[in-house]
C-alpha cells in the first residue's frame, strides 16, 4: 500500500488505509446501485409520464423527505451513524427488489421515481454523516477529495453495467443488479469499525429554537442559505435538461440516452475528482471551493440562456450540476461543516428541513406554472442564473464566519486585548474607598495605586495622613504631592514633626512636588539641618535659578547618608518640577553609580533632548530599561531619529543594539512600525531580528497602527523553511543516532530540538502580527493537543487564516501546513526535501551543520563529526563522565 | 473572557497587595487570566497527583496541602497554593484540601508562564522575589547539605572551550531546563577564569553582578559569621544569594587549582528574555533549592513560600 500512502495526488497516511478503502467501496457500491436505479427510473418515466409530471416528483420528495426525516434521525440517535446507514442500506435493497417485481404502470413508475431519490438522498447523508465521525477535520481535507471519487467511481461502474446490460435485457432488469450492489453495501459497512464513531447526541431537539439559533448565527444561516440556493438552481437545472430530453429524444431512445449520459457523466467526474478536486482543495481552500459550483453554474446557466437552451449546452449544465454535486460540491458542503459544534443536529435541520422545504416550494411553483403553461427554456435558464448568481453571493460572505466558527470551536475564544485600564463603576470606586479602610496595609496601599492609575486620586481621603502605618503615610503623601489638590496641606504639614525620618522627608518632598512655596519657607527654618537645606535647595529650584556645577559637590549633601537618601529625593523632586538645567544636574549626579538608576526614572519625566545619548547608553540595564525608554519615548522624533542612527551602525555596542528594537517600538508610530519590519527582515543580528518581531508584537497587541503584510509573509516563509530544514536534519540524525550513541551526538539533537522549537515559536508570534484578533498561541497549543479532532480544527483554522492575506499567501499557507500538518517525522523530511535539500544520512547531516551560518550548531556538528570515526574513549573523559552524573 | 468591573478592581487589589511590584501593565493582563474557584469546608482544590495545570491564590479561608510523606502546609489569608509543582511541573505532590468554606482565584500555569516570559520585567522579579525568600533560610541551612559538605574528586582540565563550557552548563541545576540553545548561547558569553588554589574568585562586598559557575575543581563560599559552603563542578557559586544580589555579603575562594565560568547577570537576563526556558528553569531551580533546604529544615521552619513567586 506504500504507493497509496505516499502518492501526493492520494495522500492517505499509515493507520488511515484499512479504514479508508471501506468507506470507499462502500460509497463505491452505494452510488453504483443508485445509478443503475436511477437510469432505469428516469427511463421508465419519461417513456411513461410527460415531463411536467417531474414538478409533482420534486413536491413528493420534498414531501417525502421531511417525512423519513424524523425516522432517520431517530434510527440515527438510537443506531449510531454506522448501523443506520446498514439498516438503510438493507431497506433500500428490499424496496428496489420489490419494484422489480411490480409491472412499471404509471403509478409503479411515479412512486419509482421518488423512492430513488429519497433513498439517494437518504444513503448519501447517511454515508457522510459516517466518515464524518471517522475523520477528522484535518483528515477530511485530505481524504474527502479522494473518497468523493468513490462515488464517481461507483456512477461509473453502476453506467457501464446499465449501458452494457440495455443492450441486451429490458431496463427493469437494472433494478435487480442494483439490488445486489445495496446488500454488498451493508455488508461492507458493517466492517466498518464502530470505534471513534460519536453517537449522535440523543436529546430531544425541538424545531424551534433551532430554528432560531440557525437564524442567529451568521454561518449557519449562510450554509441554510447556500443548501436553500443550491437545491432551487438544481431544481429548476433538473426541470429544464428532463423536458429538454422529453421534448427532443424519443421514447425507445431514453434507456440508451441515460445510460450513455451517466457513463460519459461519471467517467468526467472521475477525470475531474483525480486531477483536480485534490489539487483544488489543497490550492484553493474550503472557502474557494465553496465558490467553484455556483461559479461554474452561474456561467453554465448564462450560457443556456443566452443559446436559447440549446440541447447539448443543456445537457452540459445538467452534467456540471451532477458532477459537481457529487464531488466539488460535496466536499465542499463537508469541509464547511467541519467547525460546527453538533453538527448532527444543525446539518440535519439545514439538510433536510431547509432543503426539502426549498424543494418543495421550487417544485409547487414549476408544478404551478405548468398547470397553465409549459414554461419556456430560456425563462428556466433565466431562473437557474438568478438562483445561481444569488449562491455565489451568499457564498462569498462565508469567510468571516468560517473563521469566526473555527475560533469558538478552539475554545478560548478571540483574546482579549484591551489591556488598557478602564473607567470604574460606583461599585468598583465603593470597593475602592472601603479597601482604604482595611487594617492590612497592603490593601491600603493597593487600593490607593489602583485609584491613582485611574485618574480617581481625589477619593483618597486627606485624612488617610491620620494612619499609623509608615508606608501608607509615605504613599499618600507621594500621590497627593503629584496632584493638584490642597486639602491634604494642613495635615502633611503636620508630618514635618513626625517621629519618623522618612515620613519627614517623604512630607517635605511632597510639598516640594506640589510646588508648594511657602510650606517649604517654613520648613527652611526647621531646627533639622538637613531638612532646611532641603527645603532652601527645593526653593531655589521652584525659582529656578541656576544651581551649582557639580551637584556632587553641594554643601546640602555633605551630610548625606550611605544610602544617598538626599540625593535620592532630590532627584525625584528636580524631575517633578525640573528647571532649566534639570538634565545636566542630573547627569552630574549620574557619575555617582549608585545614583543612575534614580537618574534614568527622573530623565524619563525630564523630557529634554540633551539626555537621549545617556538614555541610550542605559538600555543595557534591565532595571532602568524601562524608564529609558519611556524617556526617549516622551522625548519624541529626535530621539527616534538617535536610535534608529544607532541600531542601523553595526558598531554601535552589541548590548544596545540589541534593546533598541522594542524601544523602537515604544514610540508606536508607523515609522517605528517600518523600522521595525526593516530590522526583522534584514538584521544581521538573530537576536535584533528577534527583538524587532516581539516590538512588532507589542505594537499589534497594544495599538491600532497598519502592519504591512508582505514582509511579515516573507518571515513566515523564512521560519517555515528553516523549520522544515532543521526539522528534517533533526530526523535525519534520530533515525541512526541508536548507532551512534554519543553525547557530541546528542548536544546536537538538543540544540536543533530548541531551534526547531524557536522557529514554531516565531511562526506563532508572525501569524499574531496579521491576525492581531486571534489568540494564535493558543492553537497553536492545539495543534499539540491529544484530541485529533481539536488538532485537526486548529490546523484547518490556520489555513483559513492564512489564506484570507491574499495571493501572496498561498505558498506561504502551502508551507505552513507541512510544518503543522498531522505526518510522520519522515514523511515531513521527505516532502521537505524538494524545499529545504536532501540529509541523506547522519554523517551526510552533520557535513552540511557543520558548514552552518549559526556559529554553535557549527561547532557543535562539527565535534560531533570528528567523534563519528573515533572510538568513545576519546572523547574527552573527564568531561564525559561530569556531564553523565546524575542530576 | 469578559469580567465585570467591580470584579476586575477586587482581583486587582488583591493582585497588587500580593505583588506590589509587578508592573501595571502585566497586572491589568494577569485579571484577565484568573478564573473564581469556591471551595466547601473539606473540598479538594486538586489531588495528589494530579497534573500542575494550574494554581491558586487564596483570597478567603483557609486549605491545607497535604501528601503521603509530605509534610503538610496550612494556608489562609492572602497566600499562592500549589505554584511549586507547576513551576517544577511535576505531578502534585501534595493534595489541597480546604479546611473551612474558601474562594480562590485559579491560574493555568501555561497562562503564567506566557506572562513571565512576555514581560522580562515581571520574569526578573519573580526570580528576585523568590531568591529574597528563599535566601535567609538557605543561608541558615545550605551548610547541613550533604553535597556542600563532600567535596568529590576534581579534575582540572588545561584547556576550556566553548565545548567544554556547554557541558558544564547544561549540567548546572539552574539550567537544566533552560534548553540547549539558550546554553549555548550562556557558553559563549561565559568568560572561564582559572583560579590556583587558594585564590580568592571575589570578596565580601563584590559588586554582585555576576554568576559564577564552577567549570573543575572546588570554589568555597564564606562568610566571617562561619557560614562556609563548598562548591563543586557546575554548581552555581551562592545559588539564591546570586538571584537576589546577595552574593556581596560573601567571599570566594578555590580550595583546589579550579576554573570558575563567569557569566554576567546582564547577559543572563538578557538571554532570559530571548529563551522563556530560561527563567522557568531558574524558578524550578530555586524551588529544588528550597525543598533541599526544608529537607534539613527543623518542621517548625516550615512556611508558606508561595507568594514570593511572583
Amino acid at each position: 500500500m506504500s504507493w497509496v500512502a505516499r502518492s501526493r495526488l492520494i495522500d492517505i497516511r499509515d493507520g488511515e488505509i484499512a479504514l479508508f478503502l471501506r468507506v470507499f467501496l462502500v460509497l463505491v457500491l452505494t452510488i453504483a446501485g443508485h445509478t443503475l436505479l436511477e437510469t432505469a427510473r428516469d427511463a421508465l418515466f419519461l417513456a411513461k409520464l410527460p415531463a411536467k409530471m417531474l414538478t409533482l416528483v420534486y413536491v413528493s420528495v420534498a414531501v417525502g423527505t421531511l417525512l423519513i426525516a424524523p425516522l432517520n434521525v431517530r434510527l440515527t440517535r438510537q443506531a449510531g451513524a454506522r448501523n443506520a446507514l446498514i439498516v438503510s442500506l438493507l431497506l433500500v435493497a428490499l424496496v428496489t427488489a420489490w419494484f422489480r417485481t411490480r409491472v412499471p404502470s404509471a403509478g409503479v413508475v411515479f412512486a419509482l421515481y421518488v423512492f430513488g431519490t429519497l433513498s439517494a438522498t437518504l444513503l448519501i447523508g447517511q454515508f457522510w454523516q459516517l466518515v464524518g465521525t471517522l475523520f477528522s477535520a484535518a483528515q477530511s481535507r485530505r481524504l474527502f477529495g479522494p473518497l468523493a471519487s468513490g462515488g464517481v467511481l461507483g456512477a461509473i461502474a453502476g453506467a457501464a453495467v446499465a449501458t452494457a446490460l440495455v443492450e441486451i435485457t429490458s431496463v427493469r432488469s437494472l433494478l435487480s443488479v442494483a439490488t445486489l450492489a445495496y446488500f454488498c453495501a451493508a455488508w461492507l459497512a458493517s466492517k466498518v469499525p464502530l470505534d471513534g464513531v460519536v453517537i449522535a447526541e440523543r436529546a430531544r431537539t425541538k424545531l424551534r429554537p433551532e430554528l432560531s439559533k440557525l437564524g442567529r448565527d451568521p454561518f449557519l444561516w449562510r450554509l441554510a442559505a447556500i443548501a436553500a440556493l443550491s437545491i432551487a438552481a438544481s431544481t429548476v437545472i433538473d426541470y429544464l435538461y428532463r423536458a429538454k430530453v422529453a421534448s427532443t429524444l424519443q421514447p425507445h431512445q431514453l434507456g440508451a440516452f441515460f445510460a450513455h449520459y451517466q457513463l460519459v457523466l461519471n467517467v468526467g467526474s472521475l477525470l475531474l475528482q483525480l486531477t483536480v478536486t485534490s489539487s483544488v482543495v489543497q490550492r484553493v481552500g474550503v472557502l474557494g471551493l465553496a465558490l467553484t459550483a455556483p461559479l461554474l453554474l452561474s456561467a453554465g446557466s448564462a450560457l443556456s440562456a443566452v443559446s436559447g437552451a440549446a440541447f447539448y449546452v443543456v445537457v452540459a449544465l445538467k452534467a456540471t450540476d451532477s458532477a459537481m454535486r457529487n464531488s466539488l460540491g460535496r466536499v465542499a458542503s463537508e469541509l464547511l461543516w467541519a467547525p460546527v459544534e453538533n453538527q448532527a443536529r444543525g446539518r440535519g435541520l439545514v439538510d433536510l428541513l431547509v432543503t426539502r422545504t426549498t424543494q418543495a416550494v421550487v417544485g409547487a411553483g414549476l408544478l404551478g406554472i405548468t398547470l397553465s403553461h409549459t414554461p419556456s427554456p430560456l425563462l428556466l435558464a433565466v431562473c437557474a442564473t438568478v438562483l445561481c448568481c444569488a449562491w455565489l453571493v451568499v457564498g462569498m460572505g462565508l469567510r468571516a464566519p468560517y473563521i469566526a466558527r473555527f475560533r469558538s470551536a478552539l475554545s478560548r475564544g478571540s483574546v482579549e486585548r484591551d489591556f488598557t485600564l478602564g473607567e470604574l463603576d460606583l461599585t468598583s470606586v465603593e470597593m475602592l474607598v472601603e479597601s482604604l479602610a482595611k487594617p492590612e496595609a497592603d490593601e491600603v496601599i493597593a487600593a490607593m495605586n489602583v485609584l491613582a492609575e485611574r485618574k480617581r486620586a481625589r477619593l483618597i481621603p486627606a485624612l488617610i495622613l491620620h494612619h499609623s502605618d509608615e508606608r501608607i503615610l509615605i504613599r499618600a503623601l507621594e500621590l497627593f504631592g503629584a496632584t493638584d489638590r490642597k486639602d491634604w496641606f494642613p495635615l502633611g504639614e503636620r508630618l514635618i514633626e513626625h517621629e519618623s525620618l522618612r515620613v519627614r522627608q517623604a512630607a517635605l518632598r511632597a510639598f516640594a512636588l506640589a510646588g508648594v512655596a511657602p510650606v517649604l519657607q517654613r520648613i527652611a527654618d526647621h531646627a533639622e539641618p538637613a531638612l532646611r537645606a532641603f527645603a532652601s535647595l527645593y526653593l531655589a529650584q521652584l525659582q529656578d535659578k541656576v544651581l551649582p556645577a557639580d551637584p556632587l559637590r553641594w554643601e546640602l549633601f555633605r551630610d548625606d547618608d550611605e544610602a544617598h537618601t538626599l540625593k535620592l529625593a532630590f532627584i525625584e523632586t528636580l524631575a517633578a518640577h525640573p528647571s532649566s538645567d534639570a538634565t545636566r544636574v542630573l547627569l552630574g549626579l549620574a557619575s555617582l553609580p549608585a545614583l543612575v538608576n534614580a537618574v534614568t526614572q527622573s530623565l524619563e519625566l525630564v523630557g529634554d533632548e540633551s539626555a537621549i545619548p545617556f538614555l541610550i547608553s542605559r538600555l543595557p540595564f534591565a532595571e532602568e530599561r524601562l524608564s529609558a525608554r519611556r524617556g526617549l519615548a516622551r522625548i519624541g522624533e529626535p530621539a527616534f531619529q538617535a536610535l534608529r542612527t544607532a541600531i542601523l551602525n553595526q558598531g554601535t555596542q552589541r548590548s544596545i543594539r540589541i534593546h533598541i528594537p522594542r524601544s523602537v517600538a515604544a514610540f508606536a508610530t508607523p515609522a517605528a512600525v517600518t523600522l521595525l519590519l526593516e530590522l526583522m527582515s534584514s538584521d544581521t543580528e538573530g537576536l535584533v531580528r528577534y527583538k524587532a518581531l516581539r516590538g512588532l508584537g507589542d505594537l499589534a497587541r497594544g495599538t491600532s497602527l497598519v502592519i504591512e503584510v508582505k514582509p511579515v509573509l516573507e518571515e513566515l516563509k523564512r521560519n517555515a523553511l528553516e523549520y522544515l530544514r532543521l526539522f528534517s536534519a533533526r530526523t535525519a540524525i534520530a533515525e541512526e543516532a541508536g548507532e551512534h550513541a554519543r553525547l557530541a551526538l546528542r548536544l546536537v539533537q538538543e540544540l536543533l530540538d530548541d531551534k526547531i522549537q524557536q522557529s514554531f515559536d516565531r511562526i506563532a508570534r508572525l501569524l499574531q502580527l496579521v491576525h492581531r484578533g486571534d489568540d494564535i498561541r493558543t492553537i497553536f497549543s492545539a495543534l499539540m493537543a491529544e484530541d485529533r479532532r481539536q488538532r485537526g480544527r486548529a490546523i484547518e483554522f490556520l489555513d483559513a487564516l492564512i489564506r484570507g492575506l491574499g495571493r501572496d499567501s498561498d505558498d506561504v499557507a502551502a508551507l505552513l501546513r507541512l510544518v503543522v500538518d498531522e505526518l510522520p517525522a519522515s514523511e515531513r523530511a521527505q516532502r521537505a526535501a524538494e524545499l529545504v535539500g536532501v540529509f541523506a544520512n547522519i554523517l551526510d547531516t552533520l557535513t552540511r551543520l557543520s558548514h552552518d551560518s549559526d556559529d554553535i550548531l557549527r561547532d557543535l556538528a562539527t565535534h560531533a563529526l570528528s567523534t563519528l570515526g573515533r572510538p568513545r574513549a576519546s572523547e574527552a573523559p573527564s568531561l564525559r563522565q561530569l556531564v553523565e552524573r546524575p542530576a | 473572557m469578559t469580567i465585570s468591573d467591580a470584579e476586575r478592581v477586587k482581583r486587582e487589589l488583591l493582585l497588587r497587595s500580593l505583588f506590589p511590584s509587578m508592573p501595571v501593565a502585566a497586572n491589568v493582563r494577569f485579571i484577565e487570566l484568573l478564573e473564581d474557584v469556591e471551595l466547601a469546608a473539606g473540598q479538594l482544590a486538586f489531588a495528589q497527583g494530579e497534573a500542575p495545570d494550574r494554581f491558586l491564590f487564596l483570597t478567603e479561608g483557609r486549605v491545607i496541602m497535604e501528601g503521603e510523606g509530605q509534610l503538610p502546609l496550612e494556608f489562609s489569608g492572602l497566600a499562592v497554593v500549589g505554584v511549586m509543582d507547576a513551576v517544577l511541573n511535576r505531578p502534585r505532590v501534595r493534595a489541597c484540601r480546604a479546611l473551612e468554606p474558601s474562594k480562590a482565584l485559579a491560574v493555568r500555569t501555561t497562562d503564567w508562564f506566557d506572562m513571565l516570559e512576555d514581560n522580562a520585567e515581571v520574569a526578573r522579579a519573580a526570580t528576585r522575589n523568590f531568591a529574597t525568600r528563599l535566601y535567609d533560610r538557605w543561608h541558615e541551612l545550605a551548610p547541613k547539605l550533604a553535597r556542600h559538605s563532600t567535596p568529590p574528586p576534581g579534575v582540572v582540565p588545561k584547556a576550556f572551550e566553548n565545548y567544554d563550557k556547554i557541558l558544564v552548563l547544561r549540567q548546572a541545576a539552574f539550567l537544566k531546563r533552560a534548553g540547549m540553545q539558550a546554553v549555548a548561547s550562556l557558553a559563549t558569553v561565559a568568560e572561564p577564569l582559572s583560579l590556583n588554589a587558594g585564590d580568592a574568585l571575589f570578596e565580601a562586598n563584590n559588586e554582585g553582578r555576576h554568576f559564577y559557575v564552577v567549570g573543575a575543581g572546588l570554589i568555597e563560599l564564606s562568610q566571617p559569621g562561619g557560614f562556609r559552603i563548598t562548591h563543586t563542578t557546575s554548581d552555581l557559586v551562592g545559588g539564591p544569594a546570586s538571584f537576589c544580589n546577595a552574593l556581596p555579603n560573601y567571599a570566594a575562594h578555590a580550595l583546589t587549582d579550579a576554573i570558575v565560568l563567569r557569566i554576567s547577570q546582564q547577559d543572563f537576563y538578557d538571554q532570559a528574555e530571548e529563551h522563556g526556558r530560561l527563567v522557568r528553569g531558574t524558578l524550578a531551580f530555586l524551588i529544588s533549592e528550597l525543598e533541599a533546604v526544608q529537607a534539613v529544615a527543623e518542621p517548625r521552619l516550615e512556611v508558606n513560600l508561595g507568594a514570593a513567586a511572583i
